[in-house]
């Protein structure tokens, strides 16, 4: 993959965001404030995510503790991060608006 | 007033540049736009530097602006070369001048202070390439250009808002793919919808009679240039292993989105088609359909500009699914703007 390409899977079915970091890492999230959060604290995406349904979780390349997230136990809240996102959307960061 | 600056802007079609003048506001700088007898486009700063009359009211002299008020002269470098009723010129006497470029049909403009690198122009082949017809139009939005980036990278509106064009159930159902090249700067927002509905458009455009696989490939390259790879096709009709896909139908639909002021909006809208190339009559449909949904599009988005206006500060929006492109071009826009 691209060393600057992100990606954003949404999953057939599901309404979930599966983010795709250049780096190989994966994280699902609820909704896309949150996957761009992840996806733009590279490298310092606090977790790697695996899918809920697959039980153990695995620890993605070049990153810390992996954390299942979607229906089990540990979550990250989003103003945990490091990462600015204030762009992102006026939820992110009301005076960060469009006008 | 924050524009994304240093970047290239549609600012015309090569058709409306010619002899006459013609004056655009571009991220809310006045520019005046003509055509010299070489064929070379021109645009200077629209506003006479003696009592700021703009220039776009007066005449021409050859390739000469003499202004509507007191006759100042200017050449197409901007230099003044007469005054009235004296001979001395002050030095100071000069109109910025735009850089230009005409590619692809269209007339792009530099805001800007830094390198006008023409190559990082981003192309749209399709306007002027022999084996596509096209058809296009230019819609004034009261509206700033957020809102259009903001329709325009989640096609999940077409359902509601575009019903009986473009518009299918299917549309909005149908998840999505979206990718940021953050090098390239470049949003990707990929709908393949199969076996779905064909939308009166494409039907009464193509010809196919039944269910279709239609897909939606956007690729938005911020500030301004907005592409929709459009393909129809009839349900199960896959390109061929060698990438032959001749025998579907590909429509390219082409947005400029070109700030004017903070709150209004130059809305280029082209769509090119490899199909019916020789039927007037499809031309004229396709014209006809697309501007009606444009303007379906110009109306709503005048709407939400009003309700902008008198919303209190600090409201919050709340984003879904569906806005994952759209917050994404957000964020690249935003980028731009802040290193303007």
């Amino acid at each position: 993959m691209s060393d600057a390409l992100l990606r954003v899977v949404w999953s057939p079915g599901s309404d979930h965001l599966t983010g795709v970091c250049h780096c190989g890492a994966e994280y699902r999230a609820d909704g896309p404030i949150e996957v761009w959060q992840w996806l733009l604290a590279h490298p310092d995406h606090e977790a790697g995510i695996e899918a809920a349904d697959h039980g153990a979780s695995t620890e993605a390349p070049g990153h810390g503790a992996s954390v299942e997230t979607v229906g089990h136990g540990a979550s990250i809240e989003a103003s945990d991060r490091e990462a600015s996102v204030e762009t992102l959307g006026h939820e992110a960061s009301p005076e960060a608006s469009i006008d | 007033m924050v524009f994304p600056r240093n970047q290239w802007y549609v600012a015309a079609y090569g058709e409306e540049v010619g002899d006459g003048l013609l004056a655009r506001t571009i991220c809310g700088e006045p520019i005046v736009f003509y055509r010299t007898r070489s064929g070379d486009a021109v645009a200077l700063a629209d506003r006479c530097v003696h009592r700021r009359f703009p220039l776009s009211e007066g005449h021409r002299d050859g390739d000469r602006l003499v202004c509507g008020y007191h006759g100042f002269t200017y050449e197409p470098d901007g230099s003044c070369v007469a005054v009235p009723a004296q001979k001395r010129i002050p030095r100071t006497a000069r109109v910025p001048v735009y850089p230009v470029v005409e590619q692809d049909s269209l007339v792009w403009v530099w805001i800007g202070d830094g390198d006008a690198d023409p190559t990082a122009i981003p192309r749209a082949p399709w306007l002027a390439a022999d084996g596509w017809v096209v058809v296009r139009g230019m819609e004034p939005l009261e509206a700033r250009y957020e809102l259009l980036v903001d329709n325009l990278m989640d096609l999940s509106h077409e359902t509601y808002l575009h019903g009986g064009y473009i518009g299918t159930p299917e549309v909005a159902e149908t998840p999505i793919t979206t990718s940021v090249d953050e090098e390239a700067g470049v949003v990707r927002v990929s709908r393949r919808m199969k076996d779905v509905e064909c939308p009166p458009f494409y039907a009464n455009s193509t010809g196919i009679k039944g269910r279709i696989d239609r897909w939606q490939d956007i690729e938005y390259q911020p500030p301004c240039l907005y592409l929709l790879h459009s393909r129809i096709a009839p349900a199960g009709l896959e390109p061929a292993p060698d990438g032959d896909d001749s025998a579907a139908f590909h429509a390219e639909i082409v947005y400029g989105i070109t700030p004017s002021t903070e709150t209004t909006t130059f809305d280029f809208w082209m769509v090119a088609r490899d199909f019916a190339l020789d039927d007037p009559e499809v031309t004229t449909y396709l014209a006809e359909s697309n501007r009606t949904v444009v303007m379906q599009d110009v109306v709503a988005l005048n709407l939400l500009e009003k309700v902008i206006a008198t919303e209190p500060e600090g409201y919050q929006e709340l984003s879904i699914n569906i806005d994952t492109g759209g917050l994404a071009a957000r964020r690249l826009l935003q980028r731009m703007t802040d290193g303007s």
